[in-house]
């Protein structure tokens, strides 16, 4: 073989379709780097780009991106029961409540009434 | 960040992506660069695929733990990625040699659905006999032209990547095709290339 046949031979091989990954091998090769990210941005991973999310539907994908975005499970439990909390005091308004609240804004409280468009301005009627 | 806005994206831009968090930039990486890698040493392991398949794995792991510590402009991605599979491949075949000789059994079909059966078993055939041949190399000189005449790196990536100077390459690289058109010679017929041409 000559030079010549050596090079096309060379340039066949390096314009021949490059047989594509395995599946299975890209899939290794994106968990490896999905769990380095994790182990470095815990918080950052985007669920959109996990498998397994994705298979689970979008759904439960964006219940899991919201519990994420207001900081995981621990904090959802703590804004339940904030919830709660002030729902309670709303509907029972205890009395130590309620005295804070007429202390704040009194009951009878005079309010100054500022008539801005008089009844009586002739120059508002039509024609 | 979404796939298709990395896809225009440098390689060295995409590993800073990762490395600050965004998944859609890893999945880019590894779609442009395990092919690659799989078919590198796929060559340099003399057709061993499943070998190959660990190489790339391993090559692309150690890419992803040194990305939060990649300086910027000293090596490109893809250069480091074929460094550390070319090295990962030395051990492999130092692991594996004298164990036994590659045949042309061993070479993998490396050619796709081709409209003309004869055509494609014939470049099939040559493409088995490029690999045998290339397995028959020295390992230097194997990695040299696997790099630059199937892989395309300029001589100046391939020394990056065998850690020597270009002056060296050059050298590995006329003596391996001079050592492929040895143990192919006789073969023209064969292969499709004809007695008179």
């Amino acid at each position: 073989m000559d030079e010549r046949d050596l090079d096309d031979l060379l340039h066949e091989a390096r314009t021949a379709p490059r047989p594509a990954a395995p599946a299975a091998l890209t899939d290794r090769v994106l968990a490896a780097a999905l769990a380095e990210q994790e182990a470095r941005h815990p918080a950052r991973r985007s669920v959109a780009a996990r498998p397994d999310m994705a298979q689970r539907g979008s759904l439960a994908g964006i219940w899991q991106a919201m519990l994420g975005a207001i900081g995981g499970g621990r904090a959802l439990a703590g804004l339940s029961t904030a919830a709660l909390a002030g729902l309670w005091l709303g509907l029972a308004a205890p009395a130590p409540v309620a005295a804070l609240t007429e202390s704040v804004w009194p009951a009878q409280s005079q309010l100054d009434l500022v008539e801005l468009l008089p009844d009586d301005i002739d120059f508002l009627e039509e024609g | 960040m979404a796939l298709d806005d990395t896809s225009d994206l440098p390689d060295e831009a995409l590993l800073v992506l990762y490395a600050n968090g965004d998944p859609a930039a890893a999945r880019a990486l590894t779609l442009r660069l395990v092919p690659r890698l799989m078919a590198y040493a796929t060559r340099m392991l003399g057709g061993d695929r499943a070998e190959a398949e660990d190489i790339a794995q391993e090559a692309m792991l150690r890419l992803w733990r040194i990305a939060p510590d990649w300086r910027s402009g000293e090596a490109q991605v893809s250069t480091w990625a074929y460094r550390v599979a070319g090295n990962l491949c030395t051990d492999r075949l130092r692991a594996r040699r004298l164990r036994r000789p590659v045949t042309l059994e061993d070479a993998p079909e490396l050619l796709s659905d081709a409209a003309d059966v004869e055509t494609e078993m014939m470049q099939t055939d040559r493409h088995r006999a490029l690999t045998a041949a290339l397995a028959e190399l020295p390992e230097r000189q194997r990695q040299a032209v696997v790099l630059r005449h199937i892989e395309g790196l300029a001589n100046p990536e391939i020394a990056v990547v065998m850690e020597i100077g270009v002056e060296a390459v050059e050298s590995l690289t006329a003596r391996g095709k001079r050592g492929l058109a040895a143990l192919l010679a006789g073969r023209r017929p064969e292969l499709g290339y004809g007695e008179g041409d």
